[in-house]
């Protein structure tokens, strides 16, 4: 996991090399539209973190000797899933203020992305208002798992609306090719090794930060308190 | 695991007879709410039938929300002490969803033809089909609420969180409640809104009953 860190700079320099000077112009959208390929990279990057988040839960619940460890990742994957749900709701604003003359319509897709922050959002209110660790572990895990069952019902309820999102994948196969593809590809392992990276870096941070706590209690009880 | 489930909720009923600590507040906030829509609303808006349907959920789920917040808090001593009891644990998850459902029908009963009076909005014709929606959606409510008050209530926050993780969640129930009691004005088909309606009602009240049980062994 160490040298991923090392990987990351290389690929978000030749994404953004690519996206923002190598794919030609859209003759309808004009350069504006070249934030699309972040907006996808951390698009899908947020949903993979917050299905491992699913994952991590549905395992922490499950497991019988490794639920701390599996707990610090299901955060972290959390974390991670609401940062680039928050990227996703920021590119897609600044987009949408230039394409569509709005910053917020009440688009399927926006909608749901937006209640998908305010639900994850939860999930980490959720576990920072629980003090014992344990009790954090499952009640932050059933948490997980009600929600992600939510999410895409949200969506069902709110596509019953007309869409205007612009839609990647369809039927008849993917609407872009050729270099635009392959920028996108780049774009979204770059995401995703910066997703990772920072998954692994914050699992390490709370691992040494309850180890810290063991030790001070540890302490404290040796001392007599 | 329905028999203790039905005892349970009985005892919560008969407590919230005697006392009425959760019907009261919730109810007078209900009609506080009736009154702050007038306030804010009539003058401004001609008609106010367009967003009557919206009004009338908003109103049904922030007076339950105080019940329903608050159902888990009740007796908590109690509540530790019939952990030890020989029944299914999902019996004591299902007599608060039971009890939270019974509240949120009683407020949303005494809501709708109030704010139906006081912002002159005739209720729809079709009795039947607004007291399935009704039912649909304070269901759903009652669900998602128990499963989150269970939640919420053994945080440091308590009550405080519980708008965070409830409303959110039940974004779906609200769109689809409101869009049916729409459809019920316009005369127009709400099929596919109480389909939507009743799966939410369903899978939030199986999968905690499921989940209940390890939260209750921490």
């Amino acid at each position: 996991m160490r040298y991923v860190r090392w990987l990351s700079l290389p690929l978000w320099l030749a994404g953004l090399y690519l996206a923002l000077l190598w794919v030609p112009d859209i003759r309808a959208l004009g350069v504006s539209y070249r934030i699309f390929y972040i907006h996808l990279g951390v698009a899908w990057t947020a949903l993979l973190a917050l299905t491992g988040n699913f994952a991590l839960s549905l395992a922490a619940l499950l497991s019988k000797g490794r639920q701390a460890a599996l707990d610090r990742f299901a955060q972290a994957s959390a974390e991670v899933g609401l940062l680039m749900t928050t990227a996703t709701l920021a590119s897609g604003m600044l987009w949408a203020r230039v394409a569509w003359g709005a910053y917020w319509t009440w688009d399927p897709r926006l909608t749901t992305t937006a209640i998908m922050w305010f639900l994850y959002a939860g999930y980490l209110l959720l576990r920072q208002a629980i003090d014992d660790s344990g009790r954090r572990r499952v009640y932050s895990a059933v948490y997980a798992l009600i929600v992600f069952i939510d999410v895409p019902i949200v969506y069902l309820s709110v596509r019953w609306w007309q869409s205007i999102h612009p839609v990647v994948f369809t039927e008849s196969g993917m609407t872009i090719t050729g270099q635009m593809l392959f920028a996108v590809i780049v774009f979204f392992f770059a995401t995703l090794v910066l997703a990772l990276d920072l998954i692994s870096l914050r699992v390490t941070q709370e691992g040494l930060r309850q180890a810290l706590d063991e030790r001070r209690a540890e302490r404290f009880e040796r001392l007599g308190y | 695991m329905l028999k203790a489930a039905w005892w349970l909720f009985w005892k919560d009923v008969s407590l919230e007879l005697r006392g009425r600590e959760l019907l009261l507040p919730a109810g007078v906030f209900g009609l506080i709410i009736a009154m702050l829509y007038g306030f804010a609303f009539s003058g401004a808006v001609r008609e106010l039938r367009p967003i009557f349907p919206g009004l009338l959920w908003l109103g049904i789920f922030f007076s339950s929300f105080l019940a329903v917040g608050r159902s888990f808090g009740v007796e908590p001593e109690a509540n530790r002490q019939l952990l030890m009891a020989p029944i299914d644990r999902g019996a004591i998850f299902l007599a608060k969803l039971l009890l939270n459902v019974l509240l949120t029908l009683v407020l949303a009963a005494v809501l709708t033809p109030t704010l139906s009076v006081l912002l002159g909005v005739p209720l729809p014709q079709s009795t039947g089909q607004l007291l399935g929606t009704l039912g649909l959606g304070v269901v759903g409510f009652a669900a998602a609420g128990s499963a989150m008050g269970a939640l919420s209530a053994q945080t440091r926050l308590r009550e405080l969180l519980l708008p965070a993780l409830l409303l959110p969640f039940t974004s779906p129930l609200l769109l689809g409640a409101v869009s049916a009691t729409r459809a019920l004005y316009s005369g127009s088909a709400a099929g596919m809104w109480l389909w939507l309606m009743a799966a939410f009602d369903g899978i939030f009240i199986l999968v905690p009953v499921l989940l209940f049980e390890y939260l209750t062994e921490v």
